[in-house]
């Protein structure tokens, strides 16, 4: 606080009849006899005058300043809470255009809700130019009509860091700078970190569309967000199309699926929710706590029992900005010559999720017989890193082989000569099954052609079968993937490459544990000869087929990034590929 | 004769973008002078759109070298008047000399809001952060008071003695800052 600032506060504590009406008239409280009172004054005392009418232009002048700059495509794409405070703030201003005779109106469009003053005011200006056919002219006109209105400078939320970060097609912030309050941002993957003047930071985990409805709102039409915000920032709000989640000196986070389906999960602090319009929270939610909602359910928040929290299911650090990461891979196989088919499994939708980015090998889900109700396949899994997402397949726990959800292409795979199979995957059976053969990926074209180019089996060791008649070809020592009990399994970098041998296919199979942070490849296989070659037929991930060519074998567990390239890779290509996740780009 | 039409034409769509240039010129003018009538900033707005046709419908009568902002202020004036007419039956209004005098005053502090609000834009540079955030709440993102007390998790009685606080903060410093210009 400033020594000027200080003296002004003792100005107002004096009391003036004239000032406190004045003041009454601005929050919209003034009585009958207060204007009574000061009717007298105002007509005696010049100076009683002037003191009201300045502090009127005052708040006249902070009310047409600082309102110029409300939202218009957010506001009307939102619905409830702070958005409609705005709406209302916004539609105050809009109103009397209907006045404007229609011979200047015709062209100038209606006014939409949510629409700012300056927009509006803005409208009859480009009425009367678009009468007089002038655009270049109006252009300049708006500029100067811009420059004699522009809003009171006030501080904006800003974009401090990002990681990995990949822009959808509109433009991206700039990082450092002021994120403007009309933009809405798609960050299709990686990290992205706002401030607010207050102090409160957000991180913003892609996939996700977001946008600052004002200094101290985030708006996030879709993905995942953590806040954390001291006490400054106290009233910080996030808000979502059903809701308002207002902090109330906290950290918390907020998931809005493409769905529709919403959570808040508190780590520290309270939060209230408001739905929709409503002024009074729904719920209070304290640490520990978490809410989840459908769209259905959004008149009725205030009935939903809170659950226990997660904070796996946020990320709440940046990393560090020299590591590596998944969306450097992901990059470097994309970029890759010899690439002929990937999966990243990025996106919100399964359409998108589920794209071969480089073939034609779009995937679809498949129930197989007997999975249906038992569990579902969810797109945009929590991956290795904050960069990505991926898809956990279902497989039933019991006749595990048989009951689950997985992926298949329509078009058939057609096997190169030689090949590799590139990806990440996390293995979660528990308990191990006898007999429980685990795909991830496969393919299959008779009851004897199949190819199970990267499988689980017996105690958790890694297998390939190109011949169902021949024996599985596994990896010799301790099993890869080790019996897990109540846990999650470890993230693992594989590749497996493949030599046609006339009717037979050398191996060569390596692996990391990324988990454990292992940075060097192993080779887990080593140039064995398999029986058979890989079969043509379409490409299953997260199963496989059985004899019969009916889905099987579910993959127990999470798959992200496979990539298929028409060449057996190099040991060091592979070795680079792998540094990505560690070291990042050099 | 198409010659004539187009000589016209072109002397209308002149005259549009004269109006046009000189109706974004004064816009704030006319919407401070009417509140400080008005007492309310959405009657205020809605005279302003009624000044602005009355402006546009008497445009021709405006005499180029004179003082447009002037020449608004005088057709908001007797807007206002109507509009309290339509509205003195249900509404807090002062008495008509009250209103009389305060639009002389209004019209003289017209005549000063560029350079206050020049020393404003200043003053709002000196504001502590949650004063500033106040603000925000309520001028920016327009929430009522009631409102803005709910999300700051404070009581609207306190929510309003910070506002005139900080309005008094504010207008003490605007006349500072104008002081120390004209030294």
């Amino acid at each position: 606080m400033t020594n000027e600032y200080r003296q002004s506060d003792a100005a107002a504590e004096s009391p003036d009849p004239v000032l406190e009406y004045a003041a009454a008239v601005c929050d919209g409280v003034p009585t009958a006899e207060q204007a009574r009172r000061v009717t007298d004054l105002l007509n005696e005392s010049s100076d009683a005058r002037a003191r009201f009418v300045e502090y009127l232009f005052l708040h006249g002048e902070l009310y047409w300043g600082l309102a110029a700059s409300l939202p218009s495509e957010a506001v009307a794409s939102l619905s409830g809470g702070c958005v409609d405070g705005m709406r209302a703030a916004a539609s105050k201003s809009v109103g009397a255009l209907k006045t404007v005779p229609e011979s200047l109106a015709a062209d100038a469009g209606s006014p939409e809700p949510g629409v700012g003053r300056g927009v509006r005011l803005r409208t009859i200006v480009g009425a009367l130019l678009t009468a007089a056919a002038g655009l270049l002219v109006a252009v300049a006109l708006l500029r100067s009509w811009r420059h004699a209105d522009s809003p009171l400078p006030l501080p904006s939320a800003r974009l401090v860091e990002t990681f990995a970060a990949e822009w959808g097609d509109d433009a991206a912030p700039v990082v450092g700078e002021a994120l403007d309050a009309e933009q809405w941002w798609t960050l299709t993957s990686g990290l992205a970190k706002v401030e607010t003047p207050a102090g409160a930071t957000v991180i913003i985990e892609g996939p996700a569309r977001w946008g600052c409805a004002g200094p101290e709102r985030v708006r996030l039409a879709f993905g995942a967000l953590s806040a954390e915000a001291p006490e400054s920032a106290r009233g910080f709000c996030v808000e979502t199309a059903d809701a308002r989640v207002i902090d109330q000196g906290t950290s918390f986070g907020v998931r809005v699926e493409p769905d529709g389906r919403s959570e808040v999960h508190v780590f520290l602090g309270r939060v209230a929710v408001v739905a929709g319009t409503h002024d009074q929270p729904a719920l209070v939610l304290s640490g520990g706590q978490s809410v989840l909602w459908s769209p259905d359910q959004r008149d009725r928040l205030s009935l939903l029992q809170p659950a226990a929290s997660s904070e796996e299911r946020f990320v709440r650090t940046m990393p560090p900005a020299s590591g590596g990461s998944v969306a450097q891979l992901r990059k470097a196989m994309a970029e890759h010559p010899r690439l002929i088919h990937l999966f990243s499994f990025e996106g919100a939708d399964p359409a998108t999720a589920f794209r071969d980015a480089k073939g034609a090998l779009n995937l679809h889900r498949i129930v197989m017989s007997g999975g249906d109700g038992g569990g579902s396949l969810r797109v945009g899994a929590r991956g290795f890193d904050a960069t990505t997402r991926a898809v956990r397949f279902y497989r039933a726990a019991r006749e595990g082989n048989r009951v689950g959800v997985g992926l298949v292409s329509e078009l058939s795979f057609e096997p190169p000569a030689e090949m590799t199979v590139e990806m990440l995957a996390r293995f979660d059976a528990q308990p191990r099954e006898p007999g429980g053969i685990f795909s991830a990926v496969a393919s299959r074209s008779s009851r004897r052609q199949c190819s199970f180019f990267v499988a689980a089996v017996d105690d958790g060791r890694l297998a390939h079968l190109f011949d169902a008649d021949a024996p599985w070809t596994t990896s010799a020592g301790e099993p890869l993937w080790r019996p897990l009990i109540g846990s999650t399994g470890d993230w693992h970098y594989l590749a497996v490459r493949l030599e046609r041998r006339a009717a037979n296919t050398r191996l060569a199979t390596f692996a990391a544990n990324l988990s454990r942070g292992e940075r060097s490849l192993n080779c887990v296989i080593d140039a064995a000869l398999a029986p058979g070659l890989p079969a043509r037929g379409p490409l299953a991930v997260g199963c496989g087929f059985a004899d019969d060519l009916t889905h099987a074998y579910p993959w127990a567990g999470v798959i992200d990034e496979l990539a298929i390239y028409d060449i057996a890779l190099a040991h060091e290509t592979l070795q680079q590929h792998l540094d990505l996740l560690f070291v990042g780009l050099r | 004769m198409l010659v004539d039409d187009w000589e016209q034409n072109q002397t209308q769509r002149d005259r549009m973008e004269q109006f046009a240039r000189l109706l974004g010129s004064c816009q704030r003018q006319v919407f401070l002078f009417a509140l400080g009538m008005l007492h309310n900033t959405a009657d205020a707005e809605e005279v302003l759109q009624e000044t602005n046709m009355v402006l546009w419908r008497k445009f021709n009568q405006y005499q180029p070298d004179t003082d447009f902002a002037k020449w608004a202020r005088q057709v908001a004036y007797y807007e206002v008047l109507k509009f309290l007419e339509r509205r003195r039956s249900n509404e807090i209004v002062l008495t008509a000399s009250a209103v009389e005098h305060l639009a002389a005053e209004s019209h003289r502090q017209a005549d000063l809001a560029d350079m206050r609000r020049d020393a404003l834009q200043k003053c709002l540079q000196k504001l502590r952060d949650e004063d500033r955030r106040l603000l925000t709440l309520r001028y920016q993102e327009g929430e009522p008071t009631g409102e803005a007390a709910k999300l700051l998790g404070r009581s609207v009685q306190g929510v309003r003695k910070s506002l005139h606080r900080i309005r008094m903060a504010l207008l003490g410093c605007i006349e500072r800052t104008l002081a120390a210009e004209q030294r």
